[in-house]
């Protein structure tokens, strides 16, 4: 379901005459500089957002800023690791839509939603129950074990999700390298992007067999034909 | 500008650096690499917590309710920590793609940067900071040596082929961070300064200037460049009246460049970084 509607969302709001090439989002994607800009403030905008967000946990943990009170650090972080946390959700979604069908089918995006809703349900978690009796553990240095808890919670949420946000730039378990009935090819719907890439492989074959019959000539072996374009987070040239 | 044509001898040496241990082990293993990138990421994003928060004490911002110098003690391991993490899953990455680090403008900016954020919070910072905010001579020296490092690092940014786009990130942290802490006063010089800019823009790009067909999509960009930016810029006009007026800062001038620059020479080293990535070789 979500996949036909990302599929349309990246070939069709913004192009001109139907072509795909044209779309809002296929044209951010092959955007001079304006992709890269986007994607180097996302990877900024964590030291703003996680690296606060780090100080705090490790409050609660009992490991730092052991002589402030809970409360005062938190009320006086906090709106830093807001105006981070805004910065990362706009330019990711914005990542996101450049290209959409590729991070819907990766396996380390799916993974990185999954623990952003851990690090959410966490926060609620610990503002609903532990807050309540705040007051018995704000200036106690090593607060209680359930703060405690929900610091180590949250500082592996988001370090999970900031190691698979790395990973996704890189091209380890895209559905073209996964066999079939594995965890990963199944955990990434793989199933319409391979049937995507058969019918491209078919259409190619179809074509070249058009042409082969058109010329007398002997023709060339069949080349494997070019599967999806390259998606922009494989610019990246991490050889 | 980059290593390659400042050291041009040295080219055999960095080529040979790809087969020293443990590179070849890295490159044979499908798995190490990506490993020393993300601890590179995490120790990133540790850096930036331990960095922020004596920089913005600095400014009179964030943890005020502690002295300076206790900020500073508070979050130096963290600093010391990440740095040493840093730089060891740099020299690996590094060691990996050798012949990238050294044909790059973005890493000659990255390690020039670094000297100047190493010696503003290794130096500086701690100086002042540990005298609660007095700025002793040397320190004045070391920030003035920083200074123009940081400087220097920002101009090669901005006009090397390829890595300047990247020094649009220095632009807009700095432009943040003015307009979040900055007294109402630069506030308002900086606001106008905006306006002006995005309105010239506006004028030579709608009005004056008349592009080639093959610089459509170049334009359209900019058009949209411009209207995100008349709208932040709005969003910020809004902001000014909505948030309740807070008392000015009262740190000296003096501390509170100190703790921006210190930030901000942090944020040109982790973009520089990332530019190495997303650039090419000059």
């Amino acid at each position: 379901m979500f996949h036909d509607l990302l599929q349309w969302l990246q070939d069709v709001p913004g192009a001109t005459d139907g072509d795909p090439a044209t779309s809002w989002s296929q044209q951010f994607a092959g955007s001079l500089h304006l992709w890269a800009l986007t994607e180097g403030t996302h990877v900024l905008s964590l030291i703003l957002f996680a690296g606060t967000i780090l100080m705090v946990d490790l409050r609660m943990l009992g490991i730092a800023f052991r002589s402030v009170p809970y409360s005062t650090l938190n009320n006086r972080v906090l709106p830093l690791t807001i105006a981070g946390f805004a910065l990362a959700t706009v330019t990711g979604v914005l990542l996101f839509l450049s290209n959409p069908v590729h991070y819907y089918h990766s396996v380390f995006f799916r993974a990185k939603v999954i623990f952003i809703l851990v690090a959410a349900a966490n926060i609620f978690w610990f503002h609903y129950r532990v807050q309540k009796n705040l007051a018995e553990w704000d200036t106690r240095p090593s607060p209680p074990l359930a703060v405690k808890l929900a610091a180590g919670v949250s500082i592996s949420a988001w370090i999970l999700v900031i190691v698979f946000g790395r990973l996704m730039a890189l091209s380890f378990f895209e559905c073209e390298n996964m066999p079939k009935g594995t965890f990963g090819y199944a955990f990434a719907e793989c199933e319409p992007v391979m049937r995507g890439i058969e019918e491209l492989e078919a259409q190619a074959a179809e074509e070249e067999a058009a042409a082969a019959e058109e010329s007398t000539e002997e023709s060339e072996p069949a080349e494997d034909p070019a599967p999806a374009e390259e998606a922009p987070a494989q610019q990246e040239p991490e050889e | 500008m980059d290593f390659a044509a400042l050291f041009p001898d040295l080219k055999p040496w960095v080529q040979s650096l790809a087969t020293v241990w443990p590179a070849p082990i890295i490159k044979e293993s499908s798995w190490i690499f990506p490993l020393i990138l993300c601890t590179h990421l995490l120790a990133l994003v540790t850096l930036g917590g331990a960095m922020l928060l004596p920089g913005l004490r600095l400014m009179g911002f964030g943890m005020t309710s502690l002295s300076p110098s206790a900020v500073e003690k508070a979050t130096r391991p963290w600093l010391w920590g990440a740095l040493i993490v840093l730089a060891v899953t740099g020299l690996l990455m590094g060691l990996v793609n050798p012949m990238k680090l050294y044909s790059r403008p973005a890493f000659l900016v990255k390690v020039i940067a670094m000297a100047a954020a190493l010696i503003l919070s290794l130096g500086v910072v701690r100086s002042v900071a540990g005298r609660d905010g007095v700025v002793s001579q040397n320190a004045k020296i070391m920030a003035g040596i920083a200074l123009l490092l940081w400087l220097a690092s920002v101009l090669i940014f901005g006009t090397s082929y390829g890595a300047a786009p990247g020094a649009f990130h220095i632009l807009s942290v700095g432009w943040l961070i003015v307009m979040a802490f900055g007294s109402k006063l630069t506030r308002i010089v900086l606001g106008a300064i905006t306006a002006i800019t995005v309105v010239g823009v506006g004028i030579v790009t709608y009005g004056i200037y008349h592009p080639l067909d093959d610089y459509d999509l170049v334009m359209e960009i900019n058009r949209w460049t411009l209207r995100l930016g008349a709208l932040l810029i709005a969003g910020f006009l809004l902001w000014e009246f909505a948030r309740t007026r807070k008392a000015e800062p009262t740190t000296p001038p003096l501390n509170r460049l100190i703790g921006l620059f210190t930030i901000l020479a942090w944020f040109t080293v982790a973009a520089a970084g990332r530019w190495i990535g997303l650039s090419t070789s000059g």
